[in-house]
């Protein structure tokens, strides 16, 4: 299979053979046996049609900069689904509606071709990529959505896809959209409801929100400035949308 | 199973115990996030039946755990929180702060508390 990516006018990747829905599969699972493609893109079909606009593609690197995986998330039908690729067989899966399955690790070679084209790829294929994520951050959310129920000891509920899901695609959009800016290392915790807790601090500064487990729950945030806020302000923001405003504006 | 303990009044001077897992433990800025008290029914342990080790180790956990301290007075000054002893069969010390806990009130009762024990490996 050739992976070439060639770059239209917009600067927009494109695979360059036809039938590309097939062959943006086998990128995705990239060393997986045909059968395996098949039985994944059978149950897709099967379930709903798959919807192009709510997936992203988020590319993550290690300390050195380099491209050591991938995850793709989004939602078919009104569920999230998430996907990892990456260079070990314990770090590439599938998951949809709880449901897993594995995927073949990515291979070397795969890699350093994207390696060289990853700066000026806006877009491969279906969906939308929309950004490079540190893989330390990737790391710590996959540390925590692998704990279990009862974590802390008092009953508390493992963090759910929606949590997680939405961790990713927010901390890539915000790093996306802040590229000029100085972006502290995140803090990031479970909280027993399945949520998550995100804390960003400086000497002077903090901005603290919560992700949701589910939709129904609200977006809970908290800033705090010492030179200029006598006290600690409350609210809740009304989506993920919100929330990166806000922190975008914070970094400002 | 009916339960052999009864339930006493916490005086205002208690101090009330909660392990908290190392992942709620920042320890760049060496605090814990204030969702330690997350929950409606905060389960915590009575300090007239327990000791912060004995918190610890009543769930068996690793010695990168800790323990989060708060009195009863301070507790029950926040918005809406109750302070009750609530024993179970085989846990004499266990009560609850009760009330719903939004971030503002999650705030404030972790503002109050100090960490009894801190995680070992930090």
């Amino acid at each position: 299979m050739n992976y070439e990516i060639i770059k239209d006018n917009s600067g927009i990747a494109q695979p360059i053979e036809e039938g590309s829905e097939r062959i943006i599969w086998e990128e995705l699972f990239t060393d997986a046996s045909n059968a395996q493609i098949d039985r994944i893109e059978t149950f897709l079909k099967s379930e709903r049609k798959f919807s192009d606009e709510n997936e992203q593609n988020i590319l993550f690197t290690n300390e050195k900069g380099n491209y050591e995986g991938a995850h793709s998330t989004g939602k078919i039908g009104d569920r999230f689904f998430t996907a990892k690729i990456g260079l070990k067989e314990e770090n590439s899966y599938w998951c949809y509606n709880n449901r897993y399955f594995p995927l073949a690790p990515m291979r070397r070679s795969y890699v350093k071709h994207h390696e060289s084209s990853i700066k000026n790829i806006k877009s491969i294929g279906r969906g939308k990529q929309v950004g490079i994520l540190q893989n330390n951050i990737v790391k710590r959310l996959g540390a925590l959505k692998s704990l279990s129920d009862n974590w802390d000891s008092y009953g508390a509920k493992e963090v759910t896809w929606y949590a997680f899901c939405n961790a990713l695609m927010l901390f890539s959009e915000i790093i996306m959209n802040a590229k000029n800016m100085n972006i502290p290392q995140p803090f990031i915790a479970p909280i027993s409801n399945g949520g998550l807790k995100i804390e960003w601090e400086t000497l002077i500064r903090q901005f603290y929100f919560t992700i949701p487990p589910e939709s129904s729950y609200n977006w809970e945030y908290s800033k705090y400035d010492l030179l200029f806020d006598g006290e600690k302000f409350y609210d809740v923001a009304s989506n993920k949308s919100a929330i990166i405003y806000l922190t975008l504006n914070w970094f400002l | 199973m009916t339960c052999n303990y009864s339930i006493e009044v916490i005086p205002q001077q208690s101090q009330l115990f909660r392990r908290f897992p190392p992942w709620q433990y920042n320890r760049t800025t060496g605090n814990v996030i204030a969702e330690v008290f997350q929950d409606t029914n905060c389960s915590v342990d009575w300090d007239r039946y327990s000791t912060p080790q004995e918190t610890l180790c009543r769930f068996k956990k690793d010695s990168d755990w800790g323990v989060i301290k708060i009195q009863a007075e301070y507790a029950r000054s926040v918005e809406g929180q109750q302070v009750l002893h609530k024993p179970s069969h085989k846990h004499q010390a266990h009560s609850e702060i009760i009330g719903e806990k939004i971030m503002k009130i999650r705030d404030d009762l972790v503002a109050g508390s100090t960490i009894a024990i801190y995680p070992s490996l930090y």
